[in-house]
């Protein structure tokens, strides 16, 4: 009935032989047979050296996500993945074409254009403090991190129009990636190389990317002094205690990063009904019909450089943007109640002094940074 | 007899930590669920989409938020802090009859057992935290860049509480010739210091849940039952109504 010791190991050596033998006799299976084999990559030294954003006033620390610490390499293999075209399906475009430095991280067009000639339906929002935004990505809010957001540009088909496992292959295969994931992320071989990683390298190098050394920024730390426009637009933006009227801008864009990080009709559609908005931005996600219509208020941070404005650049400067809120904006049932149906009151004067001081929170430092620019070039 | 050296070391370590063990009085906790549930009348108060009647008019509000702040729940042994502050974002929590009905909740997992007999908070922001400004704080802090909104440069001052919507002053439907109105409370004469004595008792291991109701029609009411004129009232100014407002508060929030 009991096996003597003896004997439990010969029962022991005969099952792992079974099992060897069938093992044997099973065909090998290649998960992935169009891919040539993984290259070794543990010879190449990983030393992760942590980059602490300096914070710098008047920005607030940035939150980092545990799982994706900022470091020098990471950094910088997001930097050359966010200019290389290899994400695209054509290998033509890369995510820089709709966000570029000059632009303020914006393509300055209305719409942008994808791989395959096909235009979107959304200007190409700035990605300036981009680690800052919370409260949901994109003009309708639709994604919450900057890990997620990297990932739908590459397949979607008005965008880069390609696939992520054709991405990872070339760039599994590429001559230079595979060492800058390894320095990057640590991976042994090359099958390590997933979207998942190039999608945290880019949020990495889009955390990066802090604008805080504008003129309104060196006032606020006592640097500079605004000339007498700007003061006076400055006290229009803000609602400073005088005479002047309220221009009511700071509500939805408020300092220090010039976006609440909030949804808003602002007016600028004039519909029937909530259900008439053409594009209704945050309630096509919601599904909440008083969501129709509302976008996300975008920083302002850079915004002279960022032309044409709103969701779909219906407007080409800041003067159509300013005289939209002034004359009265579209009432509708979810019109925020801080947009004025009824108009601002501003002044010519007025609205001069307020674009004068729009015009001081260009950071042109942070847009002539070499450490952002395209590395190809 | 080496055997026996170690087999007395590890017995005396054993018998060390179990004494210690045995000197610790860990105190007993229990977990208290607070919730902030938006009335109007009494009714669930459901934003944007529903409206109600404000004078005979129809009213409807599409924001309310507000700070507490220094949140303590008080016995005869002193005070147990609960919060320092919190930001009570109904409007996230108000959009339909069901999430209203559940409100904004605030989860505290280990309070110390026993029975209290008051709770106190301010509503508003504290002088001393009112001097900070978003700069100061990480970004997902209640007075972080996440709510930079609720921070009012001009004022120098975090906005306390804020209560908008509209008001159809004519009754024919609201359009574009109503009132649109924007309470913003702030500055530090607006805080508004409350203590609620309600006995609570607080048992190893269990949740209680208590909610606290803010009928925004008491919100929008003098003393004696009178409603704030909002015609007269400057729709966007930040006047006097705000002060009646913040100490409304007192009356318009109770515990359920």
């Amino acid at each position: 009935m009991f096996l003597s010791v003896k004997n439990t190991y010969l029962y022991l050596f005969l099952l792992c032989l079974f099992f060897s033998c069938k093992k044997n006799n099973t065909p090998p299976v290649n998960p992935n047979p169009t891919t040539t084999e993984f290259k070794d990559l543990s010879t190449i030294s990983y030393n992760p050296i942590p980059v602490e954003l300096p914070v710098i006033s008047p920005l607030p620390p940035m939150d980092i996500p545990s799982d994706n610490p900022l470091t020098e390499d990471g950094i910088a293999l997001g930097r050359f993945l966010f200019y290389d075209p290899i994400l695209s399906g054509n290998e033509k475009m890369a995510c820089a074409d709709c966000h570029l430095p000059k632009g303020g991280f914006t393509d300055n067009l209305a719409v942008s254009t994808g791989v395959d000639g096909i235009t979107g339906l959304r200007s190409s929002m700035s990605l300036i403090n981009s680690g800052y935004f919370t409260k949901g990505l994109f003009w309708d809010g639709r994604i919450q991190t900057l890990e997620e957001q990297a990932l739908l540009p590459v397949e979607d088909v008005i965008e880069l129009h390609n696939e992520w496992e054709n991405v990872e292959e070339k760039l599994r295969a590429h001559n230079d990636y595979p060492a800058r994931f390894r320095k990057a992320f640590g991976i042994n071989t090359t099958e390590g190389i997933t979207k998942e990683l190039a999608v945290k390298a880019i949020a990495q190098f889009e955390r990066s990317l802090v604008s805080a050394n504008s003129k309104y920024d060196q006032v606020i730390r006592g640097e500079a002094f605004f000339e007498d426009d700007e003061l006076t637009g400055f006290e229009l933006f803000f609602d400073e205690p005088n005479e002047l009227p309220d221009a009511e801008c700071g509500h939805c864009h408020n300092a220090p990063l010039f976006t609440v990080n909030q949804y808003f009709n602002n007016g600028i559609d004039s519909v029937a009904s909530l259900e008439d908005f053409k594009d209704k931005g945050l309630g096509a996600i919601t599904n909440n019909l008083f969501d129709n219509g509302k976008f996300r208020a975008p920083s302002l941070r850079n915004i002279a450089l960022t032309a044409p404005y709103m969701h779909d650049g219906r407007f080409e400067t800041l003067e159509e943007v300013i005289d939209h809120y002034n004359e009265g904006a579209h009432f509708a049932d979810n019109i925020d109640p801080l947009i004025m149906t009824k108009g601002l009151g501003l002044s010519a004067q007025h609205k001069k002094d307020l674009i004068a001081f729009l015009h001081t929170l260009t950071d042109t430092s942070f847009v002539n940074n070499p450490a952002y620019q395209n590395p190809f070039e | 007899m080496k055997n026996i050296i170690i087999f007395l070391t590890f017995s005396s370590l054993l018998l060390a930590a179990s004494c210690g063990k045995e000197n610790t009085n860990p105190i007993d906790t229990a977990k208290l669920n607070l919730s902030f549930r938006a009335t109007y009348g009494g009714e669930a108060l459901i934003l944007e989409q529903k409206n109600y009647t404000y004078k005979g008019n129809p009213i409807r509000f599409t924001r309310i938020n507000f700070y507490v702040s220094d949140m303590a729940a008080v016995n005869n042994d002193g005070e147990t802090e609960l919060a320092e502050i919190q930001f009570i974002n109904l409007t996230e929590t108000h959009k339909t009859q069901v999430d209203a009905e559940q409100g904004t909740v605030m989860t505290f997992s280990k309070v110390p057992v026993g029975t209290y007999n008051q709770l106190k908070f301010g509503v508003g922001v504290p002088a001393d935290l009112n001097k900070t400004n978003p700069s100061d704080y990480s970004t997902s802090h209640p007075l972080g860049a996440d709510n930079s909104g609720e921070y009012w440069e001009a004022w120098d001052s975090y906005i306390f509480a804020k209560i908008e919507g509209q008001f159809d002053t004519d009754g024919n439907g609201f359009d574009g010739n109503d009132i649109s109105f924007a309470y913003h409370a702030g500055r530090d004469n607006l805080y508004s210091p409350i203590k609620l004595d309600n006995s609570i008792n607080l048992t190893a291991g269990n949740t209680t849940e208590l909610v606290f109701e803010l009928d925004i029609k008491t919100l929008f009411s003098f003393p004696q039952g009178d409603l704030i004129d909002l015609e007269s009232h400057n729709p966007n100014g930040h006047g006097a109504e705000n002060f009646l407002i913040m100490d409304n508060f007192k009356r318009a929030l109770q515990l359920k």
